[in-house]
């Protein structure tokens, strides 16, 4: 059976009563956003629906798979978890997503690199498959450019059921100026293996969420890979040199 | 991190075959990705602010132009405007028309460049013109908001510059020997006629010479050439059957792209002349009137044309100094680099995702090639294409590739620039420069197209340092 969504939305409209097509296909370049996809009615066709559910689909899976055991051997990296069981924890209870409790704390401190100028690590958040297809390209970026300028980057490992503000803890834990979560964004119908970076100088349990600089939509569909690592890099060391993080910092 | 914005001057100055002008600009630069996106810097707006007198270009002789006077002429609305060369950003010097062929046509340019502003660059040859004609005319925008063809026929004192627009995109231009001061007259005499009329003379009994009395015969012959020079630009736009004279009146190009446009605009001097009523049609000493009003009453031209265009007499000037220059990519990567770049030659490597190693070989290819042809000691620029999101293994290849050959080729005062089209400056700069020396000078850029054989400026970084103004040129002075 052929898979519907492997042509993009951009390719995918129907010129039915349509006066000017190339106009139509012109502006669905412009656009992720399904227009002219037509209509029978009020409703959608037949394949704009399906398609629809497919993407939906697709979406609904990237948040609940798991990130599978053979993607993280693979990078040769340590594991641990947060307070989550499974992803029906992580769905419903975000504040555990959140904890990092003792026994995986020790993991972490016998395994990692203690005070580095710079601790990455990557966590699964809403889109698992953001790991296997941005991290490998991602981290050797980011680790290569932050050590050609003389900056000490901690030992990287993955957080399983990980949100954001596991670097409240993590951050401190490790004695890292500055820590940079690379995490699954929560997909939308447009691409299900985007990842954010977020990056805090010294985070703390009682920092503000605005001390976050963030670079969003990291994937081949939106900023590929490895420009967006160069641009990290830029980041990060301005950060260190400002000695802040944030909306406080013009970057 | 968001809304950061600068505003810049720009400059734009037009020296053509009858007039030369001046025109400021106001460049508003801003970074219009949002909270959490990487940096987008884009132009957002243009104003002009300053339009000089038209001044009459001042010529020594006949070949000749008067350097010191046009030095004086840009020098002097400077101080009007209240410009200083170092308030001026970017922009450009362009010499159009018959001007271009004069033979000090390149030393008056680049001097001019060299007073106008750090980063004012030289541009000259039809096809530049034609284009910065068409954009400052605004046919490229109309072509965008209508979504179709455009062309622009800009009708100055020695050429006829015709770009194409599609949809905003250059699709081809070309450019013609027809203008409003082939033939001079001054106190109703026939004072000058140019080279580039001969084809049009009649064999037996030409009546077109210096010190004639444009008056009964001589005027018939007169209205005649205009007439023919008319329909040749019917031809040039394919609204007529081709014919010898046709050919001897290109310039450098004809448009080969075989598309009927569905508008057709004029700027130029003598668009100006179309609908004007006139007592005295020498009233500018010359034919422009005339070819003014034989246009107008081309049906073919005249069916197709419309005036929203808007810029007519101005629209290569403000082409110069609105629509020369472009911004780089906002994610770019240079180190120890020496800005303004200007005039640097762009050799041009192919980057295919198979063969990424073979871009060592291909610069060291180029570079012994061009280095044969010109002795190599300038400054050069590499560009390609570039492929859409590497993989990290594939930019550590390209940019060991690269570095190969920097590192046996290059001399040490000379830079690496590199310009890319694809999204992949940054990361590419950088990889690059962790195999290189530390204090190795570098410049990556992206999201520039270039073509083999041209040449490019590059200006002094904008914006908190994250773009490049940048300048495209095709072909400099053709011989």
């Amino acid at each position: 059976m052929k898979d519907i969504t492997e042509s993009s939305i951009q390719k995918t409209g129907c010129e039915e009563g349509i006066l000017e097509p190339g106009l139509m296909w012109k502006a669905k370049q412009s656009t992720t956003a399904r227009i002219g996809i037509g209509h029978t009615g009020a409703r959608y066709k037949t394949n704009s629906m399906l398609r629809f559910l497919a993407d939906q689909a697709q979406a609904s899976d990237s948040v609940f798979t798991e990130v599978e055991d053979a993607v993280i051997k693979k990078m040769n990296i340590l594991e641990i978890h947060t307070k989550c069981r499974n992803k029906e924890d992580m769905i419903v209870r975000p504040d555990w997503g959140r904890i990092v409790e003792e026994d995986q704390q020790k993991l972490l401190l016998d395994n990692c690199k203690i005070n580095p100028d710079v601790q990455i690590y990557f966590g699964d958040g809403l889109c698992s498959p953001a790991i296997g297809a941005n991290i490998p390209d991602l981290f050797q970026v980011i680790s290569k450019g932050l050590a050609f300028e003389g900056k000490v980057v901690g030992t990287p490992f993955f957080v399983r059921y990980c949100r954001v503000n596991t670097a409240r803890t993590i951050g401190p834990l490790l004695g890292a100026k500055v820590t940079c979560v690379l995490i699954g964004e929560r997909p939308g119908l447009s691409t299900a293996e985007s990842m954010s970076a977020y990056i805090a100088y010294r985070p703390h349990p009682k920092m503000q969420e605005s001390e976050y600089t963030v670079v969003s939509n990291i994937s081949r569909y939106g900023i590929p890979p490895v420009e967006a690592a160069a641009h990290i890099v830029d980041l990060i060391l301005e950060i260190l040199e400002k000695k802040q993080s944030g909306i406080r910092v013009d970057l | 991190m968001t809304g950061i914005e600068e505003t810049v001057i720009s400059a734009g100055i037009d020296v053509g075959t009858s007039t030369t002008q001046v025109i400021f600009s106001q460049i508003r630069l801003k970074n219009t990705g949002g909270f959490g996106c990487i940096p987008k810097i884009e132009i957002i707006d243009k104003t002009i602010f300053y339009r000089s007198r038209i001044h009459f270009t001042p010529l020594i002789r006949e070949d000749e132009i008067d350097e010191k006077k046009v030095k004086q002429i840009v020098e002097e609305e400077y101080k009007t405007a209240g410009i200083k060369p170092s308030d001026v950003s970017m922009g450009a010097v362009i010499i159009t028309g018959e001007t271009s062929r004069k033979r000090n046509a390149k030393a008056v340019v680049h001097a001019l460049s060299d007073f106008a502003g750090d980063f004012v660059v030289a541009a000259a040859g039809p096809n530049m013109e034609s284009v910065l004609a068409g954009k400052g005319s605004g046919a490229q925008q109309l072509s965008k908001e209508k979504n179709c063809v455009v062309a622009n026929l800009d009708i100055g004192g020695g050429t006829t510059n015709i770009c194409y627009f599609e949809n905003g995109r250059v699709l081809d231009t070309a450019c013609f020997n027809i203008g409003g001061r082939l033939i001079r007259i001054e106190e109703s005499r026939i004072c000058y006629v140019s080279e580039k009329v001969r084809p049009l003379l009649k064999k037996e009994g030409n009546l077109i010479k210096t010190g004639a009395v444009a008056e009964g015969e001589v005027r018939i012959q007169l209205d005649s050439i205009t007439k023919e020079l008319v329909s040749i630009l019917e031809q040039s736009v394919t609204l007529g059957p081709k014919n010898d004279r046709f050919h001897a009146m290109i310039t450098n190009q004809q448009i080969t792209c075989g598309i009927e446009p569905d508008i057709i605009t004029f700027s130029g001097g003598v668009a100006d002349c179309m609908n004007v009523r006139q007592e005295d049609w020498f009233a500018f000493g010359d034919i422009g009137c005339l070819l003014g009003r034989e246009l107008a009453k081309s049906e073919a031209l005249i069916s197709k044309h419309s005036e929203s265009a808007g810029e007519t007499m101005n629209a290569t000037v403000i082409g110069a100094g609105n629509y020369s220059f472009e911004v780089s990519g906002s994610t770019i990567e240079y180190h120890n680099c020496t800005f303004p770049y200007k005039n640097i030659p762009v050799l041009f490597l192919e980057a295919e995702r198979e063969n990424l190693n073979g871009l060592e070989e291909q610069i060291k290819k180029q570079l012994a090639f061009y280095n044969s042809d010109t002795g190599g000691d300038s400054q050069i620029a590499f560009a390609f294409k570039g492929i859409a999101c590497p993989s990290y293994v594939e930019l550590e290849r390209m940019a060991q590739s690269i570095a190969n050959a920097a590192r046996q080729e290059f001399r040490n005062d000379e830079a690496l620039i590199l310009v890319i089209e694809s999204d992949i400056a940054k990361s590419l700069g950088q990889a690059i420069r962790r195999q290189m020396p530390r204090d190795y000078a570098i410049l990556c850029i992206d999201h520039i197209t270039c073509e083999p054989g041209d040449y490019i400026d590059i200006g002094v970084p904008a914006v908190s340092g994250k773009v490049v103004p940048v300048v495209v040129k095709t072909l400099l002075f053709q011989n």
